[in-house]
């Protein structure tokens, strides 16, 4: 029986969970397994060039400041009196190509340096591989914020479109409730099952890279993990998603009263509606504050950075605090706008 | 007997039109009522009202509580159905079960197993697999496992075949009501719930027309099967409504005595369904 609050709460997360498996659950896993695959598929060409000879992967890593390849080739032809013969190859010289012998056997074997040499100069040349691995979160949070903007323009007008509506108001839930809890999946849940996943594919990431390195017969300990801060990963990518999802909550929270208060299409809604405002606030007023607030609450790149998305790591500092708590009293209206849509104009 | 439910003026406009206007209600437990009334009479929005799913003007409590305010902790002793597309369709037999398990506090999830196990739903099917009469056991299993003292039904037979409404309406009076439950029954099929109802509500253009219990009914309304010259001294008699019979007229009356009638012709107490035809028949109503 469902008495308890925590009781409740699960019921209604799962029903999230159920109704938009396909959004909140299919989606991250199969985007972390074709973005892992991508990395198995590379590690595999990385390996095969590889296994043509780690030095080729040495030459192709270190030699940029060398002062060139030193390319000898043995050939493998005995002399009937065992001398050793001497091939010299110019490059000017045009050789006309039945001068060619390409029966002999040839071997390309550029100057080696010794496995710490190697080790020294890629420790020296990556500084952290944490940035990297944020490239890969930052596809994660991005599919999830397109998964959420879904989520929330549908999750609460699907119902009254197909009349499950009066199923769920049968039921002992407030509006509050189910309003509460919707977000709560947008801001929480599906973030928590999206992070979850990207850290197991950075896992992935990590592990595969110490396995090209381990082939490469370098040390995988010193070159791939000595250079991951996981602590600082962690704390960044949690932290960010904490203060975007403050950032973001606004937004949201309008989707959210989008899909309540529309009649057919939310989305439309939603666009159409903050597009009129920000026109008629420039006409008549002259300003651009509707702009600029939502500007600070909507998750956008500009030409140098990105807005409201801090994937990599929360920049605390930067946070226009009063843009932020005025944005946490815009959520707390929005969503008693949509619990008021929900309570007395669900109808379509 | 318990006040279950008590209005007074309660309205509901959209627009110019008064779709619930100015209603007074009482409805006491332990008591199976029927609301009747033609397509657009207010049924729907007098029970929605009763629910706190729409807005509403005047004074509403159903045991004691305002539903506009406290529709959640209502719900708890309240069950409602509607009409059998309102279960959501992408859901599985056994999540809708896990979901009411979660939320309801009222809600024996065994008894509503047991049930299912007598049915043709199984725990693993979609509910969009299954057929009309399938999602109304389905969602009829959900509902008697609920320990409710109020149950509102809400056309809740629409688009059934008639073996599934008659099985439908046997297993609500057998196996739910037991005396002190309140069920309110909203169809258009009269002729199938007159015989479980103890209690009728005709219900036309926003109004409520007629409230009272079955047994007097029969006390209070004749209908006179006159044929001939009858016919005529019968029609100058008041009456609420006539049609046509073989060789004469069926008349209704209200509140005429017997003896006045009883030598024109058959005497008989009239259907809920022939009554409601005469209270809302319009151009046929007289006196």
């Amino acid at each position: 029986m469902g008495e308890s609050a925590p009781s409740r709460f699960f019921a209604m997360v799962q029903r999230e969970l159920q109704e938009y498996k396909t959004s909140l659950v299919i989606t991250p896993i199969v985007t972390a397994v074709l973005l892992t695959l991508v990395m198995v598929v590379s590690v595999l060409l990385a390996g095969r060039i590889s296994a043509m000879g780690d030095a080729i992967m040495q030459v192709l890593l270190l030699e940029d400041s060398a002062s060139g390849m030193n390319i000898s080739i043995q050939i493998d032809e005995d002399s009937a009196n065992g001398d050793e013969y001497s091939y010299t190859i110019e490059s000017n010289g045009s050789v006309s190509e039945e001068d060619w012998n390409f029966s002999r056997e040839w071997t390309f074997n550029p100057r080696t340096r010794d496995k710490a040499q190697v080790e020294d100069a890629i420790d020296d040349q990556v500084d952290t591989l944490n940035p990297m691995l944020s490239v890969l979160h930052y596809i994660m949070v991005f599919v999830l914020i397109m998964v959420s903007i879904n989520y929330l323009l549908g999750t609460l007008f699907e119902d009254r479109k197909d009349r499950s509506f009066l199923f769920w108001r049968s039921m002992p839930v407030s509006e509050w409730e189910e309003v509460s809890s919707k977000l709560l999946v947008a801001l929480l849940v599906a973030p928590v099952i999206f992070i979850a996943l990207s850290m197991v594919m950075q896992l992935a990431y990590v592990l595969l890279s110490m396995l090209l390195v381990w082939r490469m017969e370098l040390d995988p300990g010193r070159l791939i993990l000595g250079n991951i801060e996981f602590s600082r990963l962690l704390f960044d990518q949690l932290s960010g998603w904490v203060l975007s999802a403050l950032l973001i909550a606004p937004f949201y929270a309008w989707l959210m009263l989008a899909s309540a208060g529309a009649k057919r299409s939310p989305a439309f809604f939603a666009v159409a509606l903050p597009i009129g405002l920000i026109l008629l606030e420039e006409f008549f007023l002259g300003t651009e504050m509707l702009r600029s607030a939502i500007a600070n609450h909507v998750p956008h790149a500009t030409e140098t950075s990105s807005v409201a998305f801090y994937v990599a790591g929360p920049n605390w500092a930067g946070v226009n605090y009063l843009s932020l708590v005025l944005g946490l009293v815009t959520t707390v209206i929005l969503l008693w706008g949509a619990v008021y849509c929900r309570r007395y104009r669900w109808e379509i | 007997m318990e006040r279950i439910i008590e209005a007074r003026g309660l309205s509901r406009s959209f627009g110019q039109l008064n779709a619930v206007d100015n209603v007074d209600l009482t409805i006491n437990s332990g008591s199976v009522i029927g609301l009747i009334g033609p397509n657009g009479a207010g049924k729907t929005t007098l029970l929605r009202a009763l629910l706190g799913l729409t807005d509403c003007e005047g004074t509403v409590t159903v045991m004691g509580r305002d539903p506009r305010t406290e529709r959640a902790r209502l719900m708890q002793e309240v069950c409602f159905m509607a009409d059998t597309a309102v279960m959501p369709r992408w859901m599985r037999v056994e999540q809708a079960l896990d979901y009411v398990t979660g939320v309801h506090p009222r809600f024996n999830r065994q008894q509503a197993e047991d049930f299912l196990a007598t049915t043709d739903v199984g725990l693993k099917r979609k509910i969009s697999d299954l057929s009309k009469g399938m999602t109304v056991q389905l969602h009829l299993a959900l509902v008697m496992a609920i320990d409710a003292r109020l149950l509102i039904l809400d056309e809740p037979t629409l688009g059934l075949d008639i073996l599934f409404r008659k099985r439908f309406f046997e297993q609500l009076l057998n196996d739910y009501f037991d005396g002190e439950r309140t069920i309110i029954i909203s169809t258009h099929q009269v002729e199938e719930v007159q015989n479980i109802l103890t209690e009728v509500i005709f219900m036309d253009e926003g109004r409520l027309i007629l409230q009272q219990p079955m047994l007097s009914l029969e006390d209070d309304f004749i209908e006179l099967r006159a044929v001939g010259e009858n016919v005529k001294r019968a029609e100058e008699i008041p009456h609420v409504g006539k049609r046509s019979i073989l060789g004469g007229k069926a008349i209704i009356y209200e509140g005429v005595g017997r003896e006045l009638l009883a030598p024109l012709g058959e005497l008989t107490t009239p259907s809920v369904s022939d009554l409601f035809v005469a209270k809302v028949g319009g151009g046929q109503r007289h006196g």
